[in-house]
């Protein structure tokens, strides 16, 4: 048995996981912030615990967009509508210009941006409030990550 | 229990007093026998109380301890992973009981999993499983080839196993009238790949590890030819296809169980018997097409194998002789 090669190996998985953590960790500190409207369910995961599903407003793809194949990427640019975000336009390219866009999936008549799942304490998920909004954050090449949800202007769960 | 040598010494010390052998001899036959024994079931029941504190770990990370800070339940997390793994190699180069490096590459083989699921709990993220198992799978690449521990070689085989549903589901990989097929087809030719390829295990000297991927192998290719036409609701062709099926599962299973006695692997016999049961109970409840053809089926199935087995057992006698 090489000891020598399986504490590269148990380095290599200690390094993987931090590098992972402090990937995201950094997405959240220095990406920049948008509020997004969102509907909530909530089931549950059996490795990482309770977590409300949510689906946005700007998960239904518009009717009158072209775009119909399943699970292709594309780009959403975003607008702002009073102190929320909301849809504008729907690209199988990335926008140009600096408009703030987030990349996605079409499935069906919905988008998935992989943001859907918010984890929750244990048990804190049965009583969701239907006013919920979003907190995300959106790295350069349009991928979002969910940072914390807002209830009556108030972090959720408190 | 086998013998040991703590075992035979007053025996064998007896002996040498009765002058039935002398003091070289009576070394000679200690030195046959191992100084001490693990007990099976001593290293069995420790594997499964390695396998509650590993799903005591995952529930207690599932609860989602907000109040914690999520460095320090990383940290704890990581912390754990390697003394898991410190614990293998320690235990095994200093020659400690089986049961205590078996138990740290388990925990060594599974952490990484759950650290992915730490990670994606505490940043939110709802990403493909198939990643997940993937980055899991590829963390854990080398570690049974590496420590020769069998349990993390089930931990590798199970992973491998999650990542053929999973990738095909979501990749929606159809080579096959549908995704539910090509995933039985999949299932049954790794199962016979990973059956086979464990017989190189065989080259290391560990017969554990090539029982479990022989085992696995045989459950993985039965249950994926069983399964293969399970959830086909409107058959694209006429031929009875799940009877095919389940008849080659059948005749594997026969001959698993062959191979069990003539080479010694209890393993195949136990598990090719149990398939077999299945099978024909299976058939019997499901009914190849009347009570009349399912009749005459097992009446010519039965028959043919007794026969065939008296052929071929006069076969070999005139062989022999």
């Amino acid at each position: 048995m090489k000891t020598w090669l399986l504490r590269i190996i148990l380095m290599l998985q200690v390094f993987g996981l931090i590098s992972l953590y402090a990937y995201h960790l950094n997405i959240e500190k220095t990406g920049k912030t948008y509020l997004l409207r969102a509907e909530p369910l909530d089931p549950r995961d059996l490795l990482s615990g309770d977590y409300v599903a949510l689906q946005y407003t700007i998960s239904t793809l518009p009717d009158k967009s072209p775009i119909s194949a399943f699970n292709m990427p594309i780009y959403v640019t975003l607008q702002p509508a009073g102190t929320v975000w909301e849809i504008g336009d729907v690209n199988e390219a990335p926008p140009t210009g600096g408009v703030p866009y987030l990349k996605g999936r079409v499935l069906g008549s919905q988008i998935s941006y992989g943001i859907e799942r918010y984890y929750v304490p244990e048990g804190k998920g049965k009583q969701v409030p239907s006013d919920l909004y979003a907190e995300i954050v959106i790295q350069p090449g349009g991928t979002a990550q969910l940072k914390r949800l807002y209830s009556d202007g108030k972090p959720w769960p408190r | 229990m086998k013998p040991t040598q703590k075992s035979l010494r007053p025996h064998v010390n007896a002996w040498v007093e009765d002058s039935l052998i002398t003091q070289e001899q009576g070394d000679g036959i200690l030195a046959r026998y191992p100084t001490t024994s693990t007990s099976p079931a001593t290293l069995t029941f420790s594997i499964i109380g390695g396998m509650l504190c590993i799903l005591g770990v995952v529930l207690l990370v599932s609860a989602n301890w907000q109040s914690i800070p999520r460095e320090e339940k990383l940290g704890a997390l990581l912390g754990l992973l390697t003394v898991s793994t410190l614990l293998g190699t320690e235990g095994s180069r200093r020659k400690w009981h089986p049961a205590i490096p078996e138990i740290g590459y388990f925990f060594a083989a599974v952490l990484p999993l759950i650290g992915l699921a730490l990670v994606g709990q505490i940043f939110n993220l709802s990403g493909s499983g198939f990643a997940l198992i993937l980055t899991w799978f590829i963390s854990i690449f080398f570690l049974p080839f590496l420590s020769f521990s069998p349990s993390a070689f089930v931990v590798w085989l199970i992973s491998l196993s999650a990542l053929v549903p999973l990738g095909i589901t979501e990749y929606h990989g159809e080579w096959f009238s549908d995704e539910y097929q090509t995933i039985s087809i999949i299932y049954a030719l790794l199962g016979a790949l990973v059956a086979a390829a464990s017989q190189l295990w065989s080259k290391a000297g560990r017969s554990t590890q090539r029982a479990w991927g022989e085992s696995l192998g045989l459950i993985l290719t039965s249950l994926g030819l069983y399964a293969y036409d399970c959830a086909t609701y409107y058959p694209h062709s006429h031929v009875p296809s799940w009877e095919i099926a389940w008849g080659a599962v059948f005749i594997l299973n026969l001959g698993a169980i062959f191979i069990g006695y003539k080479a010694h692997r209890t393993a195949l016999v136990n598990i090719g018997f149990v398939m077999l049961g299945i099978i024909i109970l299976s058939f019997y409840c499901r009914l190849a097409g009347s009570m009349l053809s399912t009749g005459m089926l097992f009446l010519s199935a039965g028959t043919l194998l007794i026969i065939l087995i008296f052929t071929l057992r006069k076969l070999r006698k005139s062989i022999l002789q």
